[in-house]
């Protein structure tokens, strides 16, 4: 018995060392990009310029980050209760999620000194703006929602109790600001329609990405839930995860229907059929990141399998992650004479942003009673 | 919080609803080139009248302090800028028509630059309205105010601004409507005025001789018209110009946009309707004394 827990504790550290090892590539990607300006450090240019930095850490990072709003709604707001043990470890997944886009962003921010200004310089017209503002109050809203866990541990009982009282709040809030920022994500590319292929450029954009959102932020908690009960943090009851996953097929469903719905509209159905890397790229996001979960998870014997979960959630997240990375990098490269492929520098900095990212969380929900409330403080 | 009864609930997911789906799945009806524009300065560019010379090229680079770049490009030398660049805010190009899509061995100048848009994509994108067009026509850029997102050079149909990829404190570059170039035309192939009547200049020189030119003012009806106007032998597609219809580059963003403050109220109302209905079946729930005090 001693032996598999040296060995698993072997596995931990050594886990935990190439997660240090890779953030510290992240600061060297970092160094080289702001002396030696974008032009050096990535493959951007005028006719691609957005590239990994957004498609992957700016549009990835917020969608996966769904999992605390659709965690704290089902708890909070539809009143299912024995889902109370989700919300806590996916506000904190939220959380570092928005941060990490954050880092993501001063990185592919040409003046990333200037980031505060849609503060005072407004122009209520464009989507950026309306993302940049979503992304400020939910980070925050998303750090009040984090506090409670922080006083629980310092056993400020007073300061627990007022923030309970106001959590409501924060929570509605928190909804609302996320629909509108996983939708408003879409709606960025509204105005790229000659830059798009056909299969993803579409005025449903932003119902697309926020029907996406709420899918992968379901399937975000299940898989975060399953992997930290393999590293022996905490094991949640497959019953209760088998449970919780129940939404997903529905979602899914609405999912498939309303992009094949939009297809038929544009009359565009006939793309997925070009045999181009397009449509390949498209089908396989469709079919392997929606109807194969979608209808796998609908038996039983599916969704109260750990291991069958763990992979059709994967499946869910590999879909949603596939499809920003299409809309925004694949969808216009056809249109961009030079292409694009991320640099090593860019692959670095988003490799060592997610690394880092995973070991904060691994030590906060150590130090942190992300799992449950701290007894001392219990209402 | 009043306690919602069920009507009002009703009421309340149901706008939710409808506030969702409105600006989401209704196609925007096109709309027609603002007129407010109609006064302010155009540039018109006759390609006809053209002879190449260069000299707009010259005095845009003297005007706006462009730095000569290097014209070279795989490893051969050349006497002019090829394309456009953060130095290079406009160009003059030689277009031969494409084998079989018009008479054999025609060919013409064209000018590339900014278009100067009535209702700019780029200033639309820009979330710090550092892009702005200007009662007078012309969209200008201010960097003091740009964070450097790089969204205008996505919504800019026509791909014309440039990016300092290479600077540590890059700006957007692109024509600022200067308009030293048309002072410098020594052919009358670019002239100033009024829009509307620049319009109707191009028109009546289309009328005057048909035979010189392919019949279509361009940048009187695309995205919405713009300040910048062509006229050539060569149809715009033999130009690289893109086919555009008459839409502003905004209409389905706009829409999102002012659905906005429904979807708030409509979700205000209909989380916070269901967490009171939420709490109240859970006091339902509990059995009396077992209530905290």
């Amino acid at each position: 018995m001693s032996g598999v827990r040296t060995n698993g504790h072997r596995l931990r550290v050594t886990i935990q060392l190439a997660l240090a090892v890779l953030s510290f590539g992240f600061l060297g990607a970092a160094l080289y990009r702001f002396s030696q300006g974008l032009g050096a450090a990535t493959n951007l240019n005028d006719s691609f310029p957005w590239g990994l930095w957004i498609g992957f850490d700016m549009m990835c990072g917020v969608a996966l980050a769904a999992g605390g709003f659709v965690v704290a709604g089902t708890v909070h707001i539809f009143g299912m209760h024995k889902f109370e043990c989700f919300v806590r470890p996916a506000i904190v997944t939220a959380f570092l999620g928005y941060v990490l886009a954050v880092v993501g962003l001063l990185m592919d921010l040409g003046r990333p000194w200037a980031i505060w200004h849609p503060l005072i310089m407004w122009q209520p017209e464009s989507v950026m703006f309306e993302v940049a503002w979503c992304v400020m109050l939910y980070t925050t809203v998303l750090f009040l929602e984090f506090l409670p866990m922080v006083f629980e541990r310092l056993r400020w009982t007073r300061a627990v109790r007022f923030m309970s009282r106001l959590m409501v709040v924060f929570i509605i809030a928190g909804i609302i600001l996320s629909t509108m920022h996983q939708s408003s994500l879409g709606s960025l590319f509204l105005m790229m329609g000659h830059r798009m292929h056909g299969l993803w450029f579409t005025p449903l954009l932003p119902l697309l990405f926020l029907v996406s959102a709420i899918m992968v932020g379901l399937a975000m908690v299940i898989f975060e839930n399953i992997l930290s009960g393999l590293f022996g943090v905490h094991r949640s009851p497959t019953s209760l995860l088998g449970d919780f996953a129940k939404g997903l097929p529905p979602l899914l469903g609405v999912y498939i229907g309303l992009r094949l719905m939009d297809l038929h509209g544009r009359d565009a159905m006939g793309l997925m059929l070009e045999n181009s890397f397009e449509s390949w790229a498209f089908i396989i996001e469709l079919g392997l990141g929606a109807v194969v979960p979608g209808t796998l998870l609908l038996s039983r014997r599916v969704r109260y399998n750990r291991l069958r979960l763990f992979g059709c959630t994967m499946l869910v997240i590999a879909g949603v992650v596939m499809n920003r990375l299409d809309v925004a990098l694949v969808s216009m490269l056809r249109t961009s004479p030079s292409g694009y492929l991320p640099s090593w520098i860019e692959i670095t900095a988003t490799a060592g942003i997610v690394a880092g990212g995973l070991l904060v969380l691994v030590i906060l929900t150590r130090k942190l009673p992300t799992i449950h409330q701290e007894p001392a403080t219990q209402a | 919080m009043a306690e919602l009864d069920r009507r009002k609930f009703l009421i309340a997911a149901g706008a939710t609803a409808g506030t969702a789906a409105i600006p989401l799945v209704s196609e925007a009806a096109p709309r027609p080139a603002p007129s407010h524009f109609d006064n302010a300065t155009a540039m018109l560019y006759d390609a006809t009248r053209c002879i190449g010379c260069r000299a707009c090229q010259r005095a845009c680079r003297k005007k706006n302090d462009l730095a000569k770049t290097p014209m070279k490009q795989y490893g051969q030398e050349f006497d002019a800028p090829r394309g456009l660049g953060p130095d290079t805010w406009m160009q003059i190009r030689v277009v031969e028509a494409k084998p079989g899509a018009g008479p054999a061995g025609k060919w013409t100048f064209t000018r590339d630059q900014c278009m100067h848009c009535n209702v700019p994509g780029c200033a639309t994108a820009c979330p710090v309205a550092a892009l702005k067009k200007q009662p007078d026509g012309g969209v200008t850029y201010e960097a003091d105010r740009c964070i450097g997102c790089r969204y205008c050079q996505l919504a800019c149909p026509y791909g014309v601004p440039r990016y300092e990829w290479v600077d540590r404190s890059p700006r957007v570059r692109k024509c600022v409507f200067a308009l030293a170039c048309a002072d410098a035309c020594p052919t009358g192939a670019l002239v100033t005025g009024g829009r509307r009547e620049m319009i109707k200049l191009a028109h009546k020189r289309i009328a005057d001789d048909p035979d010189s030119y392919f019949d279509h003012v361009y940048g009187e009806h695309e995205a919405g018209g713009s300040s910048y106007l062509l006229l050539s032998s060569l149809s715009p597609t033999q130009l690289d110009l893109p086919n555009l219809d008459a839409e502003v580059r905004s209409t389905h963003s706009d829409a999102v946009i002012k659905g906005l403050p429904g979807w708030i109220v409509g979700m205000g109302l209909l989380l916070g309707g269901l967490h009171q209905m939420e709490k109240r079946s859970r006091r339902e729930d509990d059995k009396p004394g077992e209530e905290e005090p």
